[in-house]
C-alpha cells in the first residue's frame, strides 16, 4: 500500500520541473554568460600533458615564491657572473687562469655557428686569435716550448678547418670561398712577419720557439694559397663552362685584388700539373 | 574534471530540473527557484572559468544550490502561508493544460510541506533526485550515518503522511 503511494508521489514529485521555454531561456543566457566568462586557462590546459600540468599546479605555482624565485635568482646571477667571466676571459694568453675559459666559450661560438661560410668565417677568426696570443706571448719572453706546442696544435685545427669549410661550400659560392681563402693566406703572411721580426729580437728559449711556430704558419700559408687557387680555378671552370666571354673579367677578392684570367691560368697550371 | 563550455551546457539540460525542484521545494516560489536555478549554474561556471576542478558535478551544483537557498532564506523571509498556496497554483507544467498533473503537484507540495524540514532535504534528494546518501552528505555538510539515520526517520514520516493523505 504505502509503496505504491510512495511511489506515486515519487512520479508526481519529478513531474515538477522547467518548461521547455523556462530551460531553453534558461540555457541561452548561461551561454551568453559561459561565452563572457570563458574558461582563462581552457587551451592552454587542454593542450598541456599531464606532467606540465602538474609540474606548472604543483611546482610553478605552489611554490613560486619558496623554490622558484631563488632558483631563478640563482640562474641570473651565474648568467651574470658566467657572462662576466667570459668577457674578461678574451683578452687571456695561455697560462692566464682564464684561458680555458676563452677555449671553451669559443668551442660553444663553433657549436652554434650552422652555416659552412660563418663556420669558415669563425674558424678564420680563431686561427688568427692563435697566432696573436703567440705573438703576445713572444713579445713578453713567455712562449716556452709547452704553450708553443699547445698554440701549433690549436692552430693548425683551426686553420685545417678553414680549408676544410671553404672547400665545402666553394661549390655553392665560390667567390666568398676563394675570399675566405685569401684573407686567410693575407692574415697568415702579415703574422708571419710580426712573429719573424719578434724572433730577430728575441734572446733566449723565446726565438726557437717562434722558428718552429713560423715553419707551421709556413705550410699552412701555402695550404691556404693552394687551396685558394683550386677554389678560384674551379670556380672560373665553372664561369667558362657557362659562357666564354666571361673568363676575363676582374673579379676583386677580398684585400686582394686579383686578375681572375691570370689566376685560372695558375690555376689551370696547377690543376694539369704544367 | 574539467569541463568545457559544451560539456557544462549538456550538465544544464541534464540537471536543471533536478536543481530547480531542489530550490523550488525549498523556497516554494516557482520565480525564485528559477533564479536560484540560473544562479547556480552560473556561479558554478564561474568556479569552472577559473581554472578549477570539479570531482563530482552534480553534487557541486546541489551543494552550491543549497547555499544559495541558505543565503537567500537569511535575507529575507517573505514567504507567507497563502503566497505557497498562491504559488502552488501556479505551478507550469511540460503539458501545461494538462489540469490533473497541476492537482497532483499540488498534492506532492503538500505532502512535502508536512515533513519536518530536517528530513525533507534527504527524503527529495535521495527519492526524487535520485542521489546517493554520501552525495546528500557531502552536499548537506553531515556524515553519511547521520544522513542514513535522516532518511530513516524521513521514510517513516512521508508513510504517516501519505497514509493519512491517502485515507482523507
Amino acid at each position: 500500500m504505502f509503496n505504491n503511494l510512495f511511489k506515486q508521489f515519487i512520479k508526481e514529485s519529478k513531474q515538477i520541473k522547467l518548461t521547455k521555454e523556462q530551460k531553453s531561456q534558461g540555457c541561452e543566457q548561461l551561454l551568453n554568460f559561459i561565452n563572457a566568462n570563458p574558461v582563462r586557462t581552457d587551451l592552454t590546459v587542454r593542450h598541456r600533458g599531464l606532467w606540465s600540468n602538474i609540474l606548472i599546479n604543483n611546482f610553478l605555482i605552489a611554490n613560486w615564491r619558496t623554490k622558484l624565485m631563488p632558483a631563478l635568482l640563482t640562474i641570473i646571477l651565474t648568467l651574470a657572473v658566467t657572462g662576466g667571466v667570459t668577457v674578461a676571459s678574451q683578452g687571456a694568453v695561455p697560462g692566464d687562469t682564464l684561458y680555458p675559459v676563452k677555449i671553451k666559450s669559443e668551442e660553444v661560438r663553433s657549436s652554434l655557428t650552422f652555416s659552412a661560410q660563418s663556420r669558415a668565417e669563425l674558424e678564420t677568426k680563431l686561427a688568427h686569435e692563435r697566432l696573436k696570443e703567440a705573438e703576445e706571448l713572444s713579445a713578453e719572453s713567455r712562449l716556452d716550448e709547452y704553450i708553443r706546442i699547445q698554440l701549433e696544435e690549436n692552430f693548425e685545427k683551426h686553420a685545417n678547418r678553414v680549408q676544410q669549410r671553404t672547400n665545402e661550400f666553394s661549390e655553392v659560392d665560390a667567390k666568398a670561398a676563394a675570399s675566405i681563402s685569401s684573407n686567410f693566406e693575407v692574415s697568415l703572411k702579415a703574422h708571419d712577419r710580426i712573429l719573424t721580426k719578434l724572433a730577430e729580437n728575441r734572446n733566449g728559449t723565446t726565438a726557437p720557439q717562434i722558428n718552429k711556430l713560423l715553419l707551421k704558419i709556413r705550410a699552412q700559408t701555402k695550404n691556404a694559397n693552394q687551396n685558394k687557387l683550386l677554389i678560384q680555378s674551379r670556380k672560373n671552370l665553372n664561369l667558362e663552362i657557362k659562357s666564354d666571354s666571361n673568363i676575363n673579367s676582374n673579379t676583386e677578392i677580398g684585400d686582394e685584388k686579383v686578375n681572375t684570367s691570370n689566376q685560372i691560368k695558375g690555376g689551370l697550371k696547377v690543376r694539369l700539373g704544367l | 574534471m574539467k569541463y568545457t563550455a559544451k560539456e557544462y551546457s549538456k550538465a544544464y539540460d541534464d540537471f536543471a530540473d533536478a536543481i530547480f525542484r531542489h530550490c523550488y521545494f525549498r523556497v516554494f516560489n516557482q520565480d525564485k527557484a528559477r533564479d536560484l536555478t540560473q544562479e547556480t549554474f552560473t556561479k558554478v561556471w564561474s568556479y569552472i572559468s577559473k581554472g578549477n576542478d570539479i570531482d563530482n558535478l552534480r553534487a557541486f551544483l546541489y551543494k552550491t544550490a543549497t547555499n544559495l537557498i541558505i543565503d537567500d532564506s537569511r535575507k529575507k523571509k517573505e514567504s507567507s502561508l497563502d503566497q505557497l498556496q498562491e504559488d502552488g497554483m501556479e505551478l507550469q507544467y511540460d503539458h501545461q493544460t494538462n489540469i490533473e498533473s497541476k492537482i497532483e503537484a499540488t498534492r506532492v507540495l503538500k505532502i512535502i510541506k508536512q515533513i519536518d524540514e530536517k528530513y525533507r532535504d534527504v527524503v527529495i534528494m535521495r527519492y526524487i533526485d535520485d542521489l546517493k546518501p554520501e552525495e546528500i552528505a557531502e552536499i548537506i555538510r553531515e556524515t553519511p550515518n547521520n544522513v542514513s539515520v535522516r532518511l530513516n526517520r524521513g521514510i517513516k514520516k512521508v508513510r504517516e503522511i501519505l497514509l493519512q493523505d491517502n485515507v482523507q
